[in-house]
């Protein structure tokens, strides 16, 4: 018997069909706040934060000992860790002269700290073998092929959320991402967008690295980002840009780990490699054309 | 005639006012160490001054980005930190204009932006705005680069796109921060002469903080010399090398003898020799001090 193509796979596997749309809900609210991610220079502070989620979930589980790993409060947990985190790194590195430890060398510790605790913390709780907890990979590359109806909705959630906060607060975000000193002297409201979008950014890497993993999240926040920039010159259409080759990269990822029967995270993270050297290239012809 | 101008002068509204005015960083020494001053409607006033004199302390106090340790900063008749929407009646130009390569806007969205905070939330700039925008790039003479990637523009350009910006969102003050300082000799005077024609047409008043003795000299109404305390000239008073001397020896002893040259040149065909808008700096209270670095 031939096995069954992708998409037939697709149409007979409701399994198959959440883990698409999945796929493209984390897809895209990574993406389209990744502009803003690279353009901040904040890919590592991103990057940190998907690895501090780690340290809150094993947190969570720790101190939850009834609670399974799929439960809000383990969510809950998370995000309230991760913010936490995220202003201790801002306390410690706020001023930058009379601190001793740099932004970059704060997250650094922050980030593998967090993962350092969340292995001791996944570890014991492990130990204590009341309800199956799954192994550390499990949150790494998440769970894509395993995904409920409330991870879907929460997703869309997310999702729903970042597409509104970017086309409402567009030109907002956009003074503010291109220079937050200026925006506050002409009477914007920075510190609101500030936290506006840190928030946005903790709920989505918390969110979307419950289902996609930790990897792929850091990797999603920064790769589309990155290839809009190379062939826009606006905003707005870096944004869609960047959404696009979001979606894009984990359908075609998903597509390429059912025919090579492979991981779906390594298919993804690859096709967004593959996705920027066609955009580099794509870019300078572009410029050499304007030329 | 001095007497004539100095009551239209007092006539007009005041811009910025500065009262006992104290700053210090942490437990830091004062930066700022009761500093007086007003700069009336119309006025384009140049602040020079040492590095760590207090320079870029006084302007963010002027922004309204901190407060004073005491005294007051008044702008346009209100406290500079609570003028909330307001502050786009402050257009502010800072030292460094750079734009980055990768940064995804035109010429035009960079521009628009200083329409932002006057449109509010969930407001997009309009026909009006974009024409404003257009205008105040044709002002400033980057007719033609609408569309052009803002990152893309040469510095000269990307800092008159800056001026550009504060301009749109029709301002009464315009605060620039050492705009000098990436020009070569060139460019510098073209800018002076720009801030001269945008100053008319736009009624500005014009505050510069810069290092540009000579520069400010010949262009700026007033010149201020701040370095801890602020060391103003009184408007009547007669230039003269002592005068100058103690000018400079607050910072630049050298420039002496080439802005002497320079004052000469300016003046000599519209004021008798020696009566020309002086800086005045006491030594004593400028150099001996010495502000925190």
């Amino acid at each position: 018997m031939n096995e069954p193509t992708f998409f037939e796979a697709v149409s007979q596997t409701p399994l198959l069909q959440r883990a698409l749309g999945a796929g493209a809900l984390a897809g895209v609210s990574c993406a389209v706040l990744s502009p803003l991610v690279v353009l901040r220079r904040m890919a590592f502070v991103g990057d940190g934060m998907a690895h501090a989620a780690f340290g809150g979930i094993g947190l969570a589980l720790f101190l939850l000992p009834n609670a399974q790993y799929d439960d809000l409060s383990v969510q809950f947990v998370t995000i309230a860790f991760c913010v936490a985190l995220g202003v201790a790194v801002g306390v410690v590195s706020r001023k930058a002269t009379d601190s001793k430890i740099a932004e970059d060398s704060a997250i650094g510790i922050a980030f593998s700290v967090s993962m350092a605790l969340g292995a001791l913390l996944i570890a014991l709780r492990q130990r204590r073998g009341a309800h199956y907890v799954p192994p550390m990979d499990y949150y790494l590359f998440g769970s894509l092929l395993n995904i409920g109806t409330p991870e879907l909705v929460m997703l869309a959630g997310i999702a729903v959320s970042v597409l509104v906060v970017m086309i409402l607060f567009h030109k907002e975000l956009m003074f503010y991402t291109f220079d937050a000193r200026l925006a506050e002297v002409s009477g914007l409201n920075v510190g609101l967008f500030h936290y506006l979008f840190m928030s946005l950014l903790v709920l989505t890497v918390v969110i979307s690295s419950r289902v996609v993993g930790i990897i792929l999240v850091s990797a999603s926040l920064v790769l589309p980002g990155v290839i809009a920039l190379q062939v826009c010159r606006r905003l707005s259409s870096a944004m869609a840009v960047s959404a696009l080759a979001g979606v894009c990269s984990f359908e075609l990822g998903m597509y390429a780990s059912y025919v090579m029967q492979v991981h779906p995270g390594s298919a993804i993270v690859l096709i967004q490699f593959a996705l920027l050297l066609i955009a580099s290239v794509a870019g300078m012809i572009g410029k050499r054309r304007a030329a | 005639m001095i007497d004539t101008a100095s009551a239209t002068e007092a006539a007009k509204p005041l811009i910025i006012e500065l009262r006992a005015v104290k700053y210090a960083y942490g437990d830091g020494p004062n930066v700022l160490d009761g500093v007086d001053f007003k700069v009336r409607d119309g006025e384009f006033l140049g602040v020079i001054g040492p590095n760590g004199g207090g320079k870029t302390t006084l302007l963010k106090l002027i922004l309204g980005l901190m407060r004073p340790l005491s005294g007051d900063v008044l702008v346009i008749g209100r406290h500079a930190a609570d003028l909330g929407h307001d502050r786009r009646l402050l257009g502010y130009v800072p030292q460094d204009v750079a734009i980055r390569k990768q940064f995804p806007a035109t010429v035009l969205d960079v521009c628009l932006m200083g329409t932002y905070a006057s449109l509010g939330l969930f407001r997009w700039p309009g026909k009006k705005e974009k024409a404003n925008a257009r205008q105040a790039l044709v002002d400033v003479g980057l007719e033609g680069l609408e569309d052009r990637s803002a990152g893309n523009l040469s510095g000269g350009q990307q800092q008159r796109l800056s001026i550009a910006r504060a301009l749109v969102a029709q301002p009464r003050l315009l605060l620039l921060d050492e705009p000098t300082s990436g020009l070569d000799t060139g460019g510098q005077s073209q800018l002076f002469t720009l801030l001269e024609k945008l100053r008319k047409q736009y009624q500005l008043t014009v505050v510069m903080v810069s290092h540009d003795v000579t520069a400010l000299a010949h262009y700026a109404d007033e010149l201020a010399c701040l370095n801890r305390t602020l060391h103003w000239h009184d408007r009547s008073e007669m230039i003269s090398e002592a005068v100058l001397r103690k000018v400079y020896a607050c910072e630049l002893d050298a420039f002496f003898i080439q802005h002497q040259k320079h004052l000469e040149e300016f003046h000599g065909d519209q004021a008798p020799a020696g009566h020309a808008h002086g800086p005045h700096c006491d030594h004593d209270h400028g150099h001996s001090h010495g502000g925190p670095a």
